[in-house]
């Protein structure tokens, strides 16, 4: 059953956008990866192959506002890097702190967006997908401490080939380029466990404005 | 020419200051560390392969080894930039460092050269230092520098990578660690010792070039001006009479705000982003 497929996820939690924007193949090899116990090697995904490029037809993250509720930003600060030293130096950074938890100015500031919902396109068995999802705590960074949690909200039949919207191989055919998202030129890998190579990414945040708020 | 990362742009850029570390400043690294101490990378994957740069903050913290391009910023660049200030009895000269240079940043260009936006004390210290004869030591804010090398065409091949650093600051640890490397304006990362963010620069030069072509430059640069739509961008909640208002003097506000930046976080800064461009944008440069 190879369908063109939208899945909208309903955001809980804001999302922290790492460097590279995520992508559902990315995430469903993760997910795979975690339901195999096995985080050595390539996975086989629920998703058709893009035979000419080589990739997965699977679409980055687009954030989902509404107009009741638009992409809202807040500052998270987190106790990220205080500890990204050795242990034995973690011991000494300690000691400086004192037996109090480390305050405010010490945490690291994370740039947090609140988004109503989040959505990705793919060509596949959206079914699996969407099941597959659900083995992953949340999208983004500091997932492990709550951030970018979320629920599949509904799967829908689509015929729109956003799905397009992902990295793709310097001058393929088939990358979605309109006006309003154009492409950037970086170095990213096109599947996952694999090395970067030059490729055009959409932009790394893209909106969409849904209707209502279901 | 193109680059991979971060790192290789801002290592070809500051050769200029290693001129000024004397050769026993770099080692080889121990066998017990695996990377960089600053950006991780393992030691066969830095610019120098297998040489690092000691550094111990005080003696009771462990000392740290890093990368040359990581090490830069610690070096006293004396010759580059000059002798910063002259401590204690015996009136010791103290050369300046990269990663002690609060408010003030830098921009490099796709063609290696480092340009950096110093206040005026720094600009005053470092007069005469190999940076300023080169003529890329500027008494400017950073992203005034950045507009004016933007209007200059000094980054019109930005696809190839540039480094925008808004931040020099006290903890360059942060700031390296965190080194984003620009490929287009419209993801303009803006590296500071808080991290790098990214801002969508074409948005705002866009949305400030469409209120300057319908007479509302001088408006858009007070905050009254955006309030509804930086209140909105905070997660408050907008009365419907508060936007009707805000878009009662606005010629199709529908395509103002499809103008704007996607990202709610330069939607809160936009009076200031707007006072910063607006000249540009009014002077005909851009």
């Amino acid at each position: 059953m190879a369908d063109e497929f939208r899945l909208v996820l309903r955001m809980h939690t804001p999302i922290i956008m790492p460097t590279v924007t995520p992508r559902l193949d990315v995430l469903l090899h993760e997910a795979m990866c975690r339901l195999n116990q096995n985080w050595e090697g390539a996975h086989r995904l629920p998703l058709e192959n893009e035979a000419g490029a080589n990739v997965y037809c699977a679409s980055q993250l687009i954030l989902g506002s509404t107009p009741d509720r638009p992409l809202s930003a807040s500052s998270e600060r987190l106790v990220s890097t205080v500890f990204r030293q050795d242990l034995y130096l973690a011991g000494k950074v300690k000691k400086r702190f004192g037996s109090t938890f480390p305050d405010g100015n010490r945490l690291t500031p994370h740039s947090a967006i609140s988004t109503p919902f989040a959505i990705f396109y793919g060509v596949g068995d959206g079914q699996a997908c969407a099941e597959l999802l659900g083995m992953l705590s949340g999208i983004g960074r500091e997932h492990a401490r709550h951030y970018g949690a979320f629920n599949v909200e509904r799967l829908e039949r689509d015929t729109s080939s956003r799905w397009r919207l992902r990295p793709w191989p310097i001058g393929h055919p088939n990358a979605w380029e309109t006006s309003a998202e154009p492409y950037v030129e970086d170095k990213q890998s096109l599947r996952p466990k694999e090395k970067p190579v030059g490729v055009m990414r959409p932009p790394r945040m893209i909106r969409e404005v849904m209707h209502a708020s279901r | 020419m193109p680059v991979d990362n971060a790192y290789q742009r801002f290592h070809q850029a500051t050769a200029i200051i290693r001129q000024d570390a004397p050769a026993d400043r770099w080692g080889t690294p121990p066998p017990s560390s695996h990377g960089c101490s600053i950006c991780g990378r393992p030691w066969d994957d830095v610019e120098d392969p297998g040489v690092a740069g000691a550094y111990q903050y005080s003696s009771s913290f462990s000392r740290e080894y890093e990368c040359t391009s990581c090490h830069t910023v610690r070096i006293p660049a004396r010759e580059s930039l000059g002798i910063e200030m002259y401590r204690g009895k015996a009136q010791a000269p103290s050369p300046g460092r990269l990663g002690m240079l609060p408010s003030c940043g830098a921009v490099i260009t796709p063609d290696n050269q480092l340009h950096m936006a110093v206040n005026k004390g720094f600009f005053t210290k470092y007069q005469g230092g190999a940076i300023d004869r080169a003529g890329q030591l500027h008494q400017e804010r950073p992203f005034t520098l950045l507009m004016q090398l933007i209007a200059e065409q000094s980054l019109s091949s930005v696809s190839e990578g540039a480094i925008f650093i808004s931040e020099w600051g006290r903890k360059p640890d942060r700031l390296l660690g965190n080194l984003q490397l620009t490929r287009s304006l419209s993801e303009l990362w803006c590296c500071s010792d808080a991290g790098a963010e990214c801002i969508d620069l074409t948005a705002l030069i866009e949305t400030a070039k469409w209120l300057h072509g319908r007479e509302l430059g001088t408006k858009a640069t007070r905050p009254a001006f955006w309030a509804p739509i930086r209140q909105a961008a905070q997660g408050r909640a907008i009365s419907q009479e508060a936007m009707k208002k805000w878009a009662k003097d606005i010629p199709q506000p529908q395509e103002l705000l499809d103008t704007l930046p996607i990202d709610p976080h330069t939607r809160t800064r936009l009076p200031r982003f707007m006072a910063d461009i607006m000249p540009w944008v009014e002077g005909g440069y851009l």
